[in-house]
């Protein structure tokens, strides 16, 4: 019985919840191989403008948001897919989905650390990058993504 | 009793290891989506050309086609039937099915037989889904097309110079 309020604080694991998926919104079919990004911020850009049309109507883009839960003022890590892992298809179309980047409220290093608050929580934000291919066929693409937390 | 308080102690003890040898936490699966549309995309199917007309010495007037292409007169200008006849304005717009769109007209167009010229003013876009008006919206349809046909005023003063007059204008069509 000596053992239960330490068994009880220890039991305290991380959890995520996500608030909002990633989306890079509607574009036209570009006229040479392009990447579209959508940072943490929910900024959306083009490397090379002239060859795509980002357009605001619905689906528009936003980056994805997370809440995480843990034990009080604990420092935390959250792991991103690899380039080259992710990708959405339409079809028999598909893209890659790289260069995630991830920003968290208590730290904004960016590195993919964070801090729980004395409440235990925090949030995160994650963006990425799209890559086109030239002539990229039109249609809705989809996919999924897979991040994980740890205490660091 | 005693069994059950051995089972409880190994199972604090199995957690504390995972604490101090930061064990994978949670894993999130997200959702990651883009929508690629086709370009909008605009083809001139017939021009805006006005006829043949008369103007008197002492009176100006006006030469009005309509967005569904008839024409009529105003003040000191007569109609002729006499080729170059008049056509509407007519374009075709290709994109996705079911999009919306926004056409941009400019407010006039100036049209010259030089030296001499003369403005259009006043011109409505017709798309087949929208009604007429300066900036009207359409919607391509299912077929991933769309026309849409444009009316104008010609402004004709008095004892305007004979000649052909001719001039552009630029037509712009963005998705909404």
């Amino acid at each position: 019985m000596i053992m239960s309020p330490s068994a009880a604080k220890i039991g305290l694991e991380l959890s995520i919840v996500e608030n909002a998926d990633l989306h890079f919104g509607t574009m036209t079919i570009p006229t040479g191989a392009v990447n579209v990004t959508v940072t943490t911020a929910g900024l959306r850009s083009a490397t090379v403008p002239s060859l795509i049309t980002l357009l605001s109507q619905a689906p528009v883009a936003h980056n994805a948001a997370y809440t995480i839960y843990g034990s009080k003022n604990a420092h935390y890590i959250v792991t991103l897919p690899a380039n080259g892992i992710v990708k959405i298809t339409s079809g028999a179309n598909q893209m890659n989905v790289d260069n995630f980047t991830i920003k968290s409220t208590n730290n904004g290093a960016g590195n993919g650390t964070g801090k729980l608050n004395a409440q235990g929580t925090d949030t995160f934000k994650i963006g990425a990058t799209l890559k086109l291919a030239n002539g990229q066929p039109a249609g809705s693409y989809t996919g999924t993504f897979t991040i994980t937390a740890a205490y660091n | 009793m005693n069994k059950s308080i051995i089972i409880f102690v190994i199972t604090g003890m199995m957690a504390l290891f995972s604490f101090w040898a930061h064990g994978q936490g949670p894993t999130e699966n997200t959702v990651a989506g883009a929508k690629i549309i086709a370009s909008i995309a605009l083809t001139e199917v017939q021009p805006m050309h006005f006829g043949t007309m008369t103007v008197q010495a002492g009176q100006g007037g006006t030469c009005v086609i309509s967005p569904a292409g008839v024409r009529s007169r105003t003040g000191g200008v007569t109609l002729s039937n006499l080729a170059p006849t008049m056509s509407l304005a007519t374009y075709h717009v290709t994109g996705e099915p079911g999009k919306s769109y926004s056409i941009t007209l400019p407010a006039t167009i100036t049209v010259t037989s030089a030296p001499f010229s003369m403005t259009v003013s006043n011109l409505l876009a017709k798309p087949a889904s929208g009604a007429a008006s300066f900036n009207a919206t359409g919607t391509i349809g299912s077929g991933g097309s769309e026309q849409f046909t444009i009316g104008a005023t010609l402004n004709v003063a008095a004892g305007q110079e004979e000649g052909l007059y001719t001039g552009t204008f630029p037509i712009t069509v963005t998705y909404n």
